[in-house]
């Protein structure tokens, strides 16, 4: 008896059958919205990454050219 | 005064102009660090944007899980079978029985975003778990 209860089918009124579909179709469509926010935070994060590297080699080539100045002042001609 | 000037001494610098374009490149290099930072601000304000932005469709799409939950027809199909009405009576009786020991706790009501979160999960579970139970 509980055995043909569970695989018993279920029936929903057509109306609430179009409701469903509808709230399925909009949760798809938010998915799809998040997806693509989630994309973009992704490309951000790369663009972050670049800004940093880009960083440290300006910082690098800062330090060099610091380094050559101070070379030159600390043994000047004729000391 | 002009004996002092007369003792001052001067130190020959081997290279000035390329110790000048050095400075001139450091100072170069150092407003172009200042261009990077701004546009570093402005990737970080995009991101605060887009994180709220998602923030929001992942609370709608939980909105419409709910509303679909709630658009299910809310039919009992399974029979409780007479091992488990024995198995809840059981329980009910011992929980009776905790109550006239213990005084009664008062539930609290979640206080943060996040204990509400967590409230809400441990009730899904619980419901997961009866259902893999039937």
């Amino acid at each position: 008896m509980q055995e043909r209860m569970n695989n018993a089918p279920l029936f929903v009124k057509v109306e609430d059958y179009k409701g469903i579909l509808g709230i399925l179709e909009d949760l798809k469509d938010k998915l799809t919205e998040a997806k693509s926010t989630l994309e973009r935070l992704q490309e951000i994060r790369k663009e972050e990454d670049n800004e940093f590297a880009q960083w440290s080699t300006t910082l690098d080539e800062i330090e060099k050219r610091m380094d050559n100045i101070d070379q030159e002042l600390l043994e000047p001609e004729g000391m | 005064m002009t004996a002092n000037k007369s003792e001052e001494v001067f130190v020959a610098i081997r290279d000035p102009i390329e110790i000048r374009r050095d400075i001139l490149e450091c100072s170069k290099e150092v407003i172009d660090s200042l261009k990077k930072f701004q546009n570093l601000e402005r990737l970080k304000a995009e991101k605060f944007k887009e994180i709220n932005s998602l923030r929001a469709i992942i609370r709608d799409i939980s909105r419409k899980i709910s509303k679909l939950k709630s658009a299910m027809p809310k039919t009992k199909i399974r029979l409780e079978t007479s091992k488990a009405k024995e198995e809840k009576k059981t329980e009910q009786e011992e929980q009776q029985e905790e109550k006239e020991e213990k005084p009664v706790e008062v539930k609290k009501k979640p206080a943060t975003e996040i204990d509400k979160l967590e409230f809400e999960l441990s009730e899904i579970e619980s419901k997961l778990n009866e259902l893999s139970g039937n």
